[in-house]
């Protein structure tokens, strides 16, 4: 079972007054099991993300103490070595496949790219292969789909077709950044089902990003939450709701949910989340 | 003085609309003079500007005093860039010569970039057939080529300055216009325009103040690059003679004259020739570097 | 069908729509957006329109705003009857104002704080706008340091406060949200939903509520239309909502999808 190990993850960029840790000494092990970060904007977590695929650009600049992917460390990694890894081992889905997905490209091809570049099946079986794993992903009409281009398709199909394209390398991680945050609530619902299925069944680890907090705790194992570049908790998924930390409760309670309509809804002290945070890293 | 205070200019929370719009205009000067090329392109075209202005102080003799006796010099102590077929000094030439070059190129912007500008934004928010008509006309000006109309207006015309500025100008201001109707159409659909819409906003105020401050940055870049084509243009005008006519020292008309010595005394025709050069040049770098300051994204 | 909840009838009408259609496009590619929809919100109260993408919600909240022209049914908004023919007139604007979604895109890029605000009032010949401008700031819990910043330097609530505080400052008799606070954070988003609760509380505005979120329509909300591909399915109190008490079976899925809607405590059965 490939695992991630990493250990002191920092993220640093310079700015006009002074470098500024956007991840601050964040440490993380995990095998085939689900994991979910989570946190506002300017937290941090899609910069992890980044950084564990070498995708901060300078002057962006990351250290880490180890940062290994079964037995490969990714600290030291060149452009030929990335191109192994990225897709290969970890794929990763955005947030918006428009985004995403090459918009003069048919479907069909840049799937096959992807399979075809990592060794994962010869030219003769890419069309086969492509269409079986969009029917995996839940495409209605595979056929159609293959031959369409990315701004024919709705957000969901989008979405499904991303996946499928990062599945067809069978990497050993993904890393999904906000997989769901532009799709429509119930298109939601079944891409993360199909997620969970096709996840289980090949024993992938799954680093899922989001800033749904709710949505993680249901589909995650563990949970880390992030606040301003580093992680204020780390705990079991089903025992995020009885967490007892205050930015954590405090981002469960500000929700709205119509238990109480009417009524102003608890907000986030940031002096007091900020003091917190200085004294867990000390 | 408050004004003297640097912090005044860059502060985070301006106390006044006049404090903002100069804390933006410092930013923007700040950006500029980070990017080598565009300052070095604004000095050629500060230089440029002065020579016109000053050029009755800066200018070593009369450009048009002839001297026979003094003929084809090359460059020298008395003559620093030499003499023409004429006997007149080149460096006051030259130095006279931003000044037709500075009119027809002020004249032509001034003429055409609001022209173009105005109807693209029309075309761009009314859409529908006013939108048509419009893009109709833009595209059968745009058709002419800019030499033979200049040719054909001068034929009827008679050759001259104020000419050449209307035969340039009608040819210029078709690509302002696309430009400005693209912008706009791609604008019309934005939230902040919407906004305008429900809160009330009359039309002229919504073409003027809201989507024109967006248009403004890619026309300005567009003019500016094109002076130097006009540049070029206009000293093809003088080249043929048909631009600024003599004894009016015209960089195009100077080169001109100056073909027939172009073998054994070059520098009658290569010193107009740079003149132009450096001119072009410049108007390109400041119009690439404004490229990168005026970004929106910059604010 | 819908099933309409009883209204007072001594209440005043705010906006009444009766079979509204909205059309799309032109020639083949004429999309039926939103087909015979009909509401009714009373004054005060605050209606939330729920649905997913492509529910046609949005653009109702255009049609009422005047911004969108194609369309054809009864709608009458405080008493006057809208007509598809004609743009709406100057005191139309005066008492229906909107509040868009995205926070980066509704404040013009180049205009500070204070033209965004000031803008409209001078266009309508407002008077004493300098005391308006700053009372307009306070109530939207922005110091007067903001006041002559430019968009870009604004933070997205900061900008969305904004956004309200220009809706506010032309005084309007009904506010139209067009999910308002689905690009904020969630803790922003709390701060913003306050806010907006508090302006209903102190002025006594009429909302018409557009989101996706159950969770936001079922706290902000009196009551709520749910639509589906353009058609409204249900009409029901949103306190029936949250008691799960929904006859369509569209409501009971999307209810079922919305974590947000289900309260803290229960989530962990899961």
């Amino acid at each position: 079972m490939a695992e991630l190990l990493i250990e002191d993850l920092t993220v640093t960029y310079p700015t006009a007054t002074g470098p500024v840790d956007v991840v601050k000494s964040l440490s993380l092990h995990m095998g085939a099991e689900r994991i979910g970060i989570v946190g506002e904007s300017g937290s941090g977590k899609s910069m992890t993300a980044r950084a564990v695929l070498g995708l901060v650009r300078s002057p962006g600049k990351t250290t880490a103490r180890h940062m290994v992917y079964d037995g490969i460390d990714l600290t030291r990694q060149d452009s030929a070595g990335w191109r192994g890894i990225r897709g290969r081992r970890i794929g990763m889905v955005l947030q918006d496949p428009k985004f995403s997905l090459n918009p003069v490209l048919r479907i069909g091809k840049q799937i096959a790219e992807a399979g075809l570049l990592h060794g994962v099946f010869k030219s003769g079986q890419a069309r086969a292969r492509v269409l079986e794993m969009l029917e995996t992903v839940g495409v209605d009409q595979p056929g159609r789909v293959y031959d369409a281009y990315p701004h024919q398709l709705s957000g969901g199909i989008g979405q499904r077709v991303m996946i499928a394209a990062m599945m067809i390398a069978e990497p050993g991680l993904l890393i999904a950044d906000e997989p769901t945050s532009a799709l429509d609530v119930m298109v939601r619902g079944q891409v993360l089902e199909m997620m969970d299925r096709e996840i289980r069944k090949r024993g992938m680890g799954l680093l899922m990003i989001s800033h749904d907090l709710k949505m993680v705790a249901h589909f995650c194992d563990r949970v880390l939450v992030m606040y301003r570049g580093q992680v204020l908790e780390s705990c079991a998924a089903k025992d995020l709701f009885q967490s007892q930390h205050p930015y954590t409760r405090g981002l469960l309670n500000c929700l709205p949910t119509g238990q109480n309509p009417g009524q102003a809804l608890p907000t986030i002290d940031r002096k007091l989340i900020q003091e917190t945070a200085a004294h867990h890293v000390q | 003085m408050m004004l003297l205070r640097r912090e005044w200019w860059l502060s985070e929370a301006p106390a006044s609309a006049f404090q903002a719009r100069c804390g933006r205009w410092y930013r923007v000067g700040l950006r500029t003079a980070r990017s080598p090329a565009m300052v070095f392109g604004m000095v050629i075209l500060a230089l440029m500007v002065l020579s016109a202005v000053f050029a009755p102080w800066l200018a070593p003799s009369d450009p048009n005093a002839q001297d026979i006796t003094q003929r084809l010099l090359p460059p020298g102590a008395a003559h620093w860039l030499g003499t023409d077929q004429l006997g007149r000094d080149l460096l006051s030439r030259v130095i006279y010569g931003t000044q037709p070059t500075l009119l027809i190129v002020s004249l032509v912007a001034v003429l055409s970039a609001p022209a173009g500008l105005l109807l693209g934004m029309c075309a761009g928010y009314f859409g529908g057939w006013i939108e048509a008509v419009l893009m109709r006309i833009t595209d059968i000006f745009m058709a002419f080529p800019r030499l033979v109309l200049a040719l054909a207006l001068v034929a009827v015309l008679g050759p001259g300055i104020v000419n050449a500025v209307i035969a340039i100008a009608i040819t210029a201001w078709p690509p302002y216009a696309r430009i400005a109707r693209t912008e706009t159409r791609t604008v019309k659909g934005s939230d902040f325009i919407q906004a305008a819409r429900v809160q009330g906003l009359p039309t002229s105020r919504i073409l003027f103040g809201h989507l024109l401050p967006i248009c403004l940055p890619s026309t300005v870049i567009r003019v500016t690059l094109d002076m130097a084509g006009i540049i070029l243009t206009a000293a093809g005008l003088g080249f043929l003679g048909l631009g600024a006519q003599p004894p009016m020292s015209e960089w195009g008309a100077m080169i001109s004259t100056g073909r027939q010595y172009i073998f054994d005394q070059w520098w009658v025709a290569a010193v107009p020739g740079v003149a132009i050069l450096l001119g072009s040049l410049a108007f390109n770098l400041v119009g690439d570097g404004l490229r990168d300051v005026l970004d929106p994204k910059n604010g | 069908m819908s099933s309409e909840t009883s209204l007072p009838s001594s209440r005043e009408a705010a906006i009444h729509c009766a079979g509204l259609d909205v059309f799309y496009g032109q020639g083949t590619a004429r999309h039926h957006a939103v087909k015979r929809a009909s509401f009714h919100v009373c004054k005060g109260e605050s209606f939330g329109i729920v649905g997913g993408s492509g529910s046609g919600k949005s653009t109702i909240l255009r049609v009422l705003a005047g911004l969108d022209g194609d369309w054809q049914g009864d709608v009458s908004v405080l008493g006057h009857r809208r007509l598809a023919s004609t743009a709406p007139q100057r005191d139309y604007r005066l008492k229906v104002q909107m509040i868009f979604q995205d926070p980066f895109g509704s404040l013009h890029p180049r205009h500070t704080i204070d033209h965004c605000l000031t803008e409209a009032m001078r266009c309508h010949g407002f008077d004493r706008i300098e005391p308006r401008v700053v009372s307009a700031l306070d109530r939207v819990g922005l110091g007067r340091s903001f006041r002559f910043r430019f968009p870009h330097q604004l933070s997205g609530g900061q900008r969305q406060r904004v956004a309200i505080a220009r809706a506010l400052v032309l005084e309007p008799e009904v506010l139209l949200l067009d999910e308002p606070t689905s690009a904020l954070d969630a803790s922003i988003q709390a701060e913003v939903l306050n806010l907006l609760l508090e302006v209903r509380r102190d002025l006594g505005t009429t909302f018409l509520f557009v989101s996706h979120d159950l969770g936001v329509i079922a706290h902000m909300c009196d009551r709520v239309a749910v639509m589906r591909q353009g058609e409204v399915v249900e009409t029901l109190a949103a306190a029936r909502i949250t008691a799960g008490e929904v006859a369509h079976p569209y409501t009971r899925e999307l209810l079922a999808n919305c974590y947000a809607a289900q309260p803290v405590e229960s989530a962990e059965a899961a």
